[in-house]
């Protein structure tokens, strides 16, 4: 697998505060999450991948192109997507001026290749039937779609979500994991996202992100198995550790065997949760 | 890119109600104070001119507000923008030039549209002033630029407004060139009659260097390589702009000589029927108005009176000079029903002055024969014999709006009774009078020819007494 995005010793302060601390990564094609407690660094990460965020030092290399330099970091814009945390919008834009003003940014200056570009997102995402609507009568999902419409614009090398499936309904959610794998079968695609069950759906690979380092790097399956051992079910309520209690009204325990305890299946957040709990390496 | 952004925005731009209501409103405002009721006057396009790129600074006001609303809602997804190639700097040049044009368009229209409908009404008078008008067109251009200056320097909602309130209060209180700003502000709504000629070609170019400075300043706010050449660019815009602002600010003030000291006092004369009519220049088109109000003076006189007929010279409020053997018309003519003052003012004149009792002074010609003569001509035009009431006329207008008036308290200038009224309303019912008054015309316009004397001649039954009101009598 080709590296597209190599991040060697990012570090990224707000203060007195470190983001992103001497961060190493490394992507290639396919569907990579970030997972990470609020405040982690996954935002910082993932802005300073959109270049809208300059690291305070470290490199980044991104589709072979330096962010650092001002025109290859012109040509990575016209080559990734970006859909950020808090996306916004003009209200009083129809959805398809939105995305045809946010493509016209994106360099697709020929009228009706653009027009038949913003046709293919808006239908991609569902939102064709909402095309002449403007935006502030959109509901909060529609919005989210949209936001994702303007990402998808001009087959991205490089798609870059943050927390993409806020807002989205069941049907929608499921509708997002299948345009994201498709564009990552065969282009680089990073999202971050608290919702482990994204990650073990959608991600070939999962980054865990926490204190502005990652802790954890390997494929979804990696991630649960190294759950393996830690996870249990017992009736009783444990006298301590991380428990909560299921659906079929025994309780489920992270960590050391409670009294009774018997051995479970680990799942992504199991392993997630768990990885968390551990000290970050200095 | 640009191309494509700079439609798109002027798309959206062209859709955008608040400029289309400013120029309707603003046109239809304009339709309704100024050319109707009693201040309807004649097109000057002098003054129409100037009126008409005062209009265009409510369109600028809207170009202004459009262009900053366009250049603040990037502050909606500033993240989603940082991260396409397109730059800052090419989107406030795409707002600034959409609205730059669509603003010089619609004010065109404005512009064109109140002049169109005021040249249609005819008779026009004065000069159509291209610079002005390039300066209205202008105005609203450069107001795109500012707006997105001020959005780009000052992103809040409220800086646009309170900057544009500050110009428009300016403007308004600088109408006479007494406030603060002079020419170095946008527009310069001074519209005198008989003022001097507007330094429009140099306050043109003030205003593109503002606008190009305008440019220049929003583009300064974002990272560039050519950050020395647009720092250069506005540098030089805004010396030139000084420089020029300066300088018009230095040409004369409004004055009532103005006109006449730039040479513009020189007529062109025409004659029609037996009487030359003068004009100033540019203002041959109000000779037929004057000659409505002589003509039917002239048809009713005999031959070799009409020899006597003065010419009617039209003079500048300040500087009416030597108006022996001659009439005098003003800068200002009225329009359809305030026409009637000016036309009996003229007629007034003219009546007396082939009767006789122009005598300069206020005098009582009650009593004599060439007064109901005089009377008679006068009805000639009015269809009536006046009485005696008040005429007041404007002659000039000032930049602050104020006025300059003459009032007659009669229409002939001269005190009369109400014996001589009802004499000459009688004549005026008489098909025959105008061929009796002809037939005995040295005898009846002579001073000395009683009321008394005239009734047969005229062929009117009765007596008349003679009421003195009051020294000198008309000599």
């Amino acid at each position: 697998m080709t590296d597209t995005v190599v991040l060697t010793g990012i570090t990224k302060r707000y203060g007195r505060r470190t983001a992103l601390d001497r961060l190493d990564l490394t992507l290639g094609a396919g569907v990579t999450g970030i997972l990470g407690p609020n405040g982690a660094g996954k935002t910082t990460l993932l802005r300073c991948l959109a270049t809208t965020l300059a690291p305070d030092s470290g490199t980044i290399r991104a589709l072979g192109l330096d962010p650092a330099d001002r025109a290859d970091r012109t040509e990575l814009r016209r080559r990734l997507g970006y859909l950020p945390q808090d996306p916004g919008c003009y209200p009083h834009f129809t959805a398809f001026d939105l995305v045809d003003y946010v493509a016209i940014l994106k360099d697709l200056t020929d009228r009706a290749e653009r027009h038949r570009e913003v046709r293919r997102v808006l239908a991609d995402v569902g939102l064709t039937d909402r095309a002449t609507t403007r935006v502030r009568k959109l509901s909060g999902g529609m919005r989210q779609r949209l936001a994702l419409a303007q990402a998808l614009l001009a087959d991205p090398d490089l798609l870059i979500l943050d927390e993409p499936t806020v807002g989205l309904d069941p049907e929608q959610r499921m509708r997002f994991r299948r345009l994201v794998s498709r564009v990552g079968e065969d282009r680089t695609v990073v999202l971050s996202t608290h919702q482990t069950e994204d990650v073990a759906a959608l991600c070939e690979r999962v980054v865990v992100v926490s204190g502005g380092r990652v802790v954890f790097d390997g494929t979804p399956f990696a991630l649960a198995a190294a759950a393996e051992g830690h996870v249990w079910s017992t009736a009783e309520r444990p006298a301590g550790g991380q428990y909560w209690r299921g659906a079929d009204g025994r309780y489920r325990v992270l960590g050391d065997r409670p009294a009774g305890g018997e051995s479970a299946e680990p799942t992504v957040e199991d392993g997630y949760l768990l990885r968390l709990a551990e000290p970050v390496p200095a | 890119m640009t191309g494509a952004l700079f439609r798109s925005e002027l798309g959206r731009a062209l859709r955008n109600p608040l400029l289309w209501l400013v120029a309707v409103a603003v046109h239809a405002a304009a339709v309704r104070t100024r050319l109707s009721g009693t201040a309807a006057w004649a097109p000057d396009l002098t003054i129409e001119t100037v009126d008409a790129t005062g209009d265009a600074l409510f369109v600028a006001a809207g170009v202004l507000l459009g262009a900053n609303l366009a250049i603040l809602r990037e502050r909606r997804m500033p993240e989603r923008l940082a991260a396409l190639p397109g730059r800052p700097a090419d989107r406030a040049v795409a707002v600034a030039g959409a609205f730059a044009v669509l603003g010089a368009v619609v004010a065109a229209l404005q512009i064109a549209a109140y002049l169109v409908l005021r040249i249609a009404q005819g008779s026009v008078g004065g000069h159509l002033d291209g610079f002005e008008v390039a300066c209205g067109v202008t105005v609203a251009a450069l107001a795109a630029p500012l707006g997105v200056a001020l959005g780009r320097w000052v992103p809040s909602l409220v800086a646009a407004p309170l900057v544009l309130f500050a110009l428009m209060l300016l403007t308004l209180l600088n109408r006479n060139l007494g406030g603060f700003g002079g020419w170095f502000l946008p527009l310069v709504l001074i519209r005198t009659t008989d003022g001097p000629a507007r330094p429009s070609e140099l306050h043109l170019v003030y205003l593109v260097a503002v606008g190009v400075a305008g440019v220049g300043v929003a583009l300064l706010r974002h990272r560039s390589r050519r950050r020395g050449a647009v720092l250069g660019v506005v540098l030089t815009a805004l010396v030139l702009g000084v420089s020029t602002g300066a300088a018009a600010q230095a040409r004369p003030g409004p004055g009532p000589d103005g006109r006449a000291a730039e040479g513009r006092a020189g007529t062109d004369c025409r004659r029609i029927g037996a009487v030359t009519y003068c004009a100033l220049r540019g203002y041959t088109g109000w000779i037929p108005r004057w000659a409505a109000a002589v003509a039917p003076i002239e048809a009713a006189l005999p031959a070799s009176a009409r020899d006597g007929l003065p010419t009617i010279v039209q003079h500048t409020a300040g500087a009416p000079g030597d108006t022996t053997g001659s009439v005098p018309v003003w800068s200002v003519w009225g329009r359809g029903a305030s026409e009637r003052p000016y036309r009996d003012f003229l007629a007034g004149d003219v009546a007396a002055r082939a009767t006789g009792l122009d005598t300069g002074e206020r005098c009582d010609a009650s009593g004599q024969a060439r007064t109901v003569v005089a009377l008679w001509l006068l009805g000639q035009v009015t269809g009536r014999a006046a009485g005696p009431a008040t005429i007041t006329v404007t002659i000039a207008t000032t930049g602050s709006g104020g006025r300059t008036l003459v009032t007659r308290a009669t229409p002939l200038g001269v005190s009369y009774g109400a014996g001589e009224i009802e004499h000459a309303s009688r004549l005026l019912t008489m098909p025959e009078a105008g061929r009796r008054i002809r037939a005995h015309w040295s005898v009846l316009v002579d001073p000395a020819t009683p009321i008394a004397r005239a009734l047969p001649l005229l062929g009117l039954s009765g007596h008349h007494h003679d009421s003195p009101l009051g020294p000198p009598r008309c000599a």
